[in-house]
């Protein structure tokens, strides 16, 4: 535990205003930010991608189900990838029961990955999700959105000192490294009108917090997150804590 | 549906940068608020403010 100072209720409650005063401010600021999300110019998607979904090919439009809204989380499960990231699977388990409330707002909620469907169906089955999951096997939907790299790309990081985090999600997921970080994590939505998808949103990396449920509670516990100085990441597959 | 502007893939990507910058500054400011509730004290009863060492 931390150095802290220990303090009477009326203290404790003092201080915990201050804080809630702007507490308040970050959640109105929260709002903010989200109407400015929504006042992005929505830009169409000329290109006719193709997915291959548990009900046949697919396309965007498709995807909607529907629904006038479309969230797609790009989740790391390369072609090379025995296993989904572990990072990407604790966003899943924040997204998967999710998607039903979102259904009753208009927004359709999927994953999208560019290993073959078989793959994603098996790891689906075991992560016990049930979030329908489609392969951009073989479409530049990923790569477009900026969510593939290539070696060429990776190069320098690749040449100078890989994180050991880094070598530690490659081996969760059976992959080399290369195969590993030529993947992307992403959120991005989607609006459908008069027939024509357009882009509203996409964001990466700090920008998925939203989607991983446990730092927000996190961030309200006596040690918060303590990741600092840590060499290897702490989160596990759901299905793998307590194992070595 | 409201109303929306429909843009081009450049119009997006500035606007986007822009509202990026605000979405990091506000993360930031997430980290800070994080970090004052970790440093709020802690009530025991009815004791006096004292410095803990453990």
């Amino acid at each position: 535990m931390p150095e802290h100072k220990v303090a009477t209720r009326q203290e404790w409650e003092a201080a915990r205003e201050e804080l809630l005063t702007k507490e308040k401010e970050l959640t109105r600021r929260n709002d903010e930010l989200a109407q400015q999300r929504r006042e992005l110019p929505w830009v169409p998607v000329e290109k006719d991608y193709r997915f291959e979904t548990e009900d046949g090919t697919k396309s965007l439009a498709d995807l909607f189900e529907g629904r006038s809204q479309l969230l797609i989380y790009h989740f790391m499960f390369g072609p090379s990838y025995q296993a989904g990231c572990p990072v990407c699977s604790s966003i899943a388990d924040t997204l998967d029961p999710n998607a039903i409330h979102l259904r009753a707002r208009d927004v359709t909620l999927i994953c999208s990955s560019r290993a073959p469907l078989d793959k994603l169906l098996a790891y689906r089955q075991r992560m016990g999700w049930s979030l329908d999951w489609v392969s951009t096997a073989g479409s530049d939907f990923h790569r477009d959105l900026g969510f593939v790299h290539t070696e060429e790309e990776l190069k320098p990081f690749l040449e100078g000192e890989i994180p050991p985090t880094v070598t530690q999600m490659a081996q969760a997921c059976s992959t080399d490294v290369v195969g590993y970080v030529s993947e992307g994590p992403g959120l991005s939505a989607y609006a459908l009108s008069d027939g024509t998808v357009y882009q509203t949103y996409v964001t990466t990396a700090r920008g998925l917090e939203p989607a991983m449920g446990y730092y927000g509670l996190l961030d309200r516990t006596p040690m918060g997150r303590h990741e600092e100085g840590e060499q290897t990441h702490w989160l596990r597959r759901h299905d793998e804590y307590g194992k070595t | 549906m409201t109303t929306h502007t429909v843009g081009t893939r450049e119009e997006w990507l500035a606007a986007r940068e822009e509202l990026l910058e605000a979405e990091k500054e506000h993360l930031r400011r997430g980290d800070e608020l994080a970090r004052r509730r970790q440093e709020l004290p802690r009530s025991a009863g009815r004791e006096a403010v004292r410095r803990c060492d453990r």
